[in-house]
């Protein structure tokens, strides 16, 4: 199996961290975020993979070629026995979780930022305290971890490196669960793990890139 | 039972929604909020949060017990209930996602500050798309085939948003716009297409406040 993606956390890191958690064994073709990168990618190999909407992430997985972040994640949620049994209540969830990360890319892109911060922490506060409610326990849908756990976990994290204040009781407890499941726990505390060198967002973003902190 | 849709008197996210239980013939109602400064009281004012939601918001649709929100989420819903899922499940997460994103480019841009500024880039994004989707659909007749999904009437709801926003980028783009007409022809979307009542005549494309509304054309037929 092979990954493509910037290296950043961004959109790529859930299936990172996915991949990690079930033990498999793939090609992270991460492509730096310089000139160089950038030229390699749009230049030489974005239109030469095979994928029908060229994009990153990519994932290729056999004779499977896909974009897509979320397609990407659910691909890997049924292959992995990590779907939720209510798919229903899953959709909404997975893209409640989605909608939350491309409000933090908007803020993070936007040279507003410091005018726009308190209003995307006023309307993630109502977030939190609903997706609270909505988590069954341990995980989101009780004891089964499903992709949608790791997608929210590794997004949650981008938010709260924004703003952790926001980020007490039962969301972080919850969060803590998923840091504490095997794998990834040991990834976390690895000193490969890419969270203490990889920007959460684009290094040049106008806003906010969200430079790692000094651990 | 009768399925329950609620949203803005607005295209928007709405609409995919509203073409598939057309479609279908499903025996369905909706709640319409105004695009107006009392829709938006009655909806805020105390609507929102009185239905049972996990996460309140527009669009949403209520179908006995089940309770959603997230448009895509309950397009998906209406698929599955419907049986109007792609056979490739692979190939069909993949193209929902791409036409999301047709209709993220449109909010981005019509909702953003800048507008004129921003118009140039959707117009790049929009007309790659159409020589992906060129390729993707192939002979059809639909995004999977035979077997119309409820992706088609998302391609054709968010594909027509952006042709009113970009139409040159349409011109001679043969094989995205034979599969648009293909999906205006089917059975129960053709009468409504040529009905008066047609939210294309009569409601907007985004709110009317904002800085692309999208007002419905002048309809010469």
């Amino acid at each position: 199996m092979e990954l493509g993606y910037w290296a950043l956390r961004g959109r790529g890191e859930p299936i990172r961290l996915l991949l990690r958690y079930k033990g498999v064994e793939f090609k992270d073709a991460t492509i730096p975020v310089t000139e160089e990168g950038m030229g390699m990618w749009f230049g030489e190999i974005k239109e030469n993979l095979g994928l029908d909407f060229p994009n990153l992430p990519y994932l290729i997985d056999g004779d499977v070629k896909m974009t897509e972040s979320l397609a990407i994640m659910r691909y890997l949620g049924r292959k992995f026995d990590m779907m939720p049994d209510d798919l229903a209540k899953g959709d909404t969830v997975e893209l409640v979780v989605q909608a939350q990360r491309t409000d933090l890319a908007t803020l993070s892109d936007s040279a507003d930022f410091e005018n726009l911060k308190e209003g995307f922490i006023t309307k993630l506060k109502v977030f939190l305290g609903r997706f609270s409610k909505f988590v069954v326990k341990p995980f989101i849908f009780g004891d089964k971890v499903t992709y949608i756990d790791i997608l929210a976990y590794e997004y949650l994290d981008h938010i709260r490196a924004l703003t952790p204040e926001s980020f007490t009781g039962e969301v972080s407890e919850y969060m803590q669960r998923v840091a504490d499941l095997p794998n990834i726990a040991e990834w976390l505390k690895s000193d490969e793990c890419t969270n203490k060198t990889y920007t959460i967002n684009a290094p040049f973003a106008a806003g906010w890139p969200g430079f790692p902190n000094k651990a | 039972m009768v399925v329950t849709l609620g949203y803005w008197g607005i295209r928007a996210l709405g609409e995919p929604a509203r073409l598939i239980l057309r479609y279908v013939d499903a025996d369905w109602t909706e709640t319409t909020i105004p695009p107006t400064k009392e829709g938006a009281g009655m909806w805020f004012g105390g609507l929102k949060q009185s239905l049972g939601l996990d996460f309140p918001n527009l669009p949403y649709l209520i179908d006995g017990e089940v309770r959603l929100t997230e448009s895509t989420a309950i397009y998906r819903y209406l698929g599955r209930k419907y049986d109007l899922m792609p056979g490739d499940v692979i190939r069909g997460d993949l193209a929902e996602q791409l036409v999301t994103g047709l209709r993220t480019y449109i909010t981005k841009i019509a909702y953003s500050g800048e507008f004129e500024k921003s118009k140039p880039r959707f117009v790049t994004l929009i007309n790659t798309r159409l020589a992906e989707f060129t390729k993707f659909l192939g002979d059809g007749p639909f995004l999977f085939g035979d077997k119309v999904t409820y992706v088609d009437f998302m391609a054709f709801e968010f594909w027509d948003q952006c042709r009113r926003l970009s139409p040159d980028s349409f011109e001679g783009m043969n094989v995205v716009n034979g599969y648009l007409e293909r999906v205006a022809n089917l059975p129960r979307i053709k009468e409504w297409i040529e009905s008066e009542d047609c939210t294309r005549k009569t409601y907007s494309i985004n709110s009317p406040l904002c800085a692309w509304p999208g007002f419905p054309e002048e309809v010469n037929k």
